[in-house]
């Protein structure tokens, strides 16, 4: 059996969980709790260790997509979660209020991997947060040196995450043939 | 190609008629309606109270041809291929096409894919409608070009100017500036540009339409609306997809002459293809030139990708303000592994050679992804 894996990251409520389960060909697992802490204002449960997904590739290989938890105490999860993945899928919220900060952060935190691999940018609200735009966003990660895909997603949208994770894999490999 | 004939089974007279006139119509010279015999491709309709019943009879009269099912719901039978209705003429040739080849090209390790969600069925059905139909309205079908043949050179590169494109354009650099909304007077229905915005009740296929003719300026113009814009009556749609979707309309294949066969570009940002149209190779088209400047006739042959499918996009993204053209820079193309000849690999040390087989092995698991997602 084959098995490789794509990580979902990003700030809590972000849509991690639901980007994983609009892709997984099973009920996707979570590890969610009732949140005790600040980030019940944002989502009344949180991941605590991990989100979990599996799409099915061929008869002999899977494709597994984890989601970190979105609190920044559980980190220490991120570098067992990222050995031998094929790219990173950052997932960010519109309606937050730093949203600097946040690519600041995660972009840090994953220097390593992204480094190793490649990343695509996935930002959730835009529907009902415009501002910032896209563009922004281009921005905060060009301070970083990197220049990955940013799409406005709707993670409960199939078509969205896939895409997402087409734009994923062609910056891996733009000679890659559908 | 040679000539393929078609059957029609399963519709009323009247709707025979309509294709017969639709294989009749420019474009559609290599399909052939055929009315006796057996044919190369079938089409039949399932939509009816037992379309098992007629699925049987049409099996009955038209053994193993291959066959272009249309049916408003989900079809999976052997042999043939689904379209949902409305079916456009676009999707249906590409279809006939695609039975005629036998449904070619055919999804890479079929045998190996695992059981999935139905869901897929409608997917994949649905994704061949829409990318055959993107692929006609924004790729159109011209061959690729030879860039020392002037005539060549002009039938695939279009001026903008006095076309919808330029105006849309105009007026749209126009309301960032000011920030005064601006209607475009003289199209088919109205047109109003605001600054966060564009609202209009002009449907898709006619505004492409528009697209297509040289405006007559003395019709179609500009006019400031003076004070505070009244309230929109329609949703408004955002400035940047509308100007990329009229771009690749206006294209249609071709290259804007305001972008050199020769000089190398970049593509700045990806544009945001879940909100933006994505035409065929688009997204290997992006990758390879966010990464690296080539000409656009260098990133065709990098990518072995049609030169109607690399020119459509530069005009758009050209359009939107995400192309930027490097001259003096050196193009960089990255030849197909594929296309490398023997010779070169001759010399190749066996260590060269593991690492090339594990890219392949990598680029294989992508692909199968990749197919995955797109629902085959």
């Amino acid at each position: 059996m084959a098995d490789y894996k794509i990580v979902f990251t990003g700030p809590v409520g972000a849509g991690k969980t639901t980007a994983i389960a609009s892709l997984s060909d099973i009920p996707p697992i979570g590890t969610d709790e009732a949140a005790t802490d600040m980030t019940r204002e944002r989502k009344p449960r949180t991941t605590v260790a991990m989100d979990y997904g599996l799409m099915k590739i061929a008869d002999h290989e899977r494709l597994h997509l984890y989601g970190t938890p979105g609190q920044e105490r559980f980190d220490f999860m991120w570098d067992i979660l990222t050995e031998g993945g094929i790219g990173l899928v950052l997932m960010l919220d519109n309606s937050r209020k730093h949203p600097q900060q946040d690519v600041d952060f995660f972009v840090t935190a994953f220097r390593d991997y992204i480094a190793k691999t490649q990343m695509v940018v996935g930002v959730t609200r835009m529907d009902t947060h415009p501002a910032p735009g896209v563009s922004f966003y281009h921005r905060c990660l060009a301070a970083h040196g990197l220049n990955p895909a940013v799409f406005e997603v709707d993670a409960r949208r199939r078509e969205d995450v896939g895409t997402l994770v087409k734009a994923l894999l062609h910056s891996l490999d733009p000679g890659l043939r559908p | 190609m040679p000539v393929t004939t078609v059957s029609i089974f399963n519709v009323p007279e009247r709707t025979s008629a309509q294709f017969a006139i639709l294989f009749e119509s420019p474009g559609w010279e290599k399909v052939r309606l055929l009315t006796m015999g057996k044919p190369q491709v079938g089409v039949v309709d399932l939509d009816s109270s037992d379309p098992d019943r007629v699925w049987k009879e049409y099996r009955k009269r038209y053994p193993e041809v291959p066959s272009v099912i249309l049916s408003t719901r989900p079809q999976e039978r052997e042999g043939a291929l689904w379209l949902t209705k409305p079916v456009s003429p676009a999707a249906l040739k590409s279809a006939i096409a695609r039975a005629r080849k036998g449904f070619a090209p055919a999804p890479q390790p079929a045998r190996t894919v695992v059981s999935r969600p139905r869901e897929d069925v409608a997917t994949r059905a649905a994704t061949t409608a829409l990318d055959a139909e993107i692929e006609d309205r924004c790729c159109g079908d011209a061959p690729d070009i030879d860039p020392r043949n002037a005539d060549d050179v002009a039938r695939a590169t279009y001026c903008i100017q006095g076309h919808f494109q330029a105006l849309l354009s105009h007026c749209c650099a126009l309301v960032i500036r000011d920030g005064k909304s601006r209607a475009i007077e003289g199209l088919p229905g109205p047109f109003v540009v605001h600054r966060n915005g564009i609202e209009t009740t002009i449907r898709p296929n006619v505004l492409r339409s528009v697209c297509l003719i040289a405006l007559r300026e003395d019709i179609v113009h500009l006019r400031e609306l003076a004070g505070t814009a009244p309230a929109p009556a329609t949703p408004l749609q955002p400035l940047a997809p509308v100007l990329w979707q009229v771009a690749l309309w206006s294209a249609r294949g071709r290259l804007s002459r305001d972008i050199a066969l020769d000089v190398p570009v970049r593509i700045r940002h990806w544009p945001v293809f879940t909100r933006w149209a994505e035409t065929p190779n688009a997204m290997r088209i992006t990758a390879l030139l966010v990464g690296a400047p080539h000409t656009p006739l260098d990133a065709a042959l990098a990518l072995g990708v049609p030169h109607r499918h690399v020119f459509p996009l530069l005009s758009a993204a050209q359009a939107v303000g995400l192309l930027e053209s490097l001259p003096g820079h050196a193009s960089t193309p990255r030849i197909r592994e594929e296309r490398r000849s023997s010779v070169d690999r001759r010399g190749e040390t066996e260590a060269r050679e593991g690492e090339r087989r594990e890219s392949s092995d990598r680029r294989g698991i992508l692909r199968r992804i990749l197919g995955r997602l797109a629902g085959r």
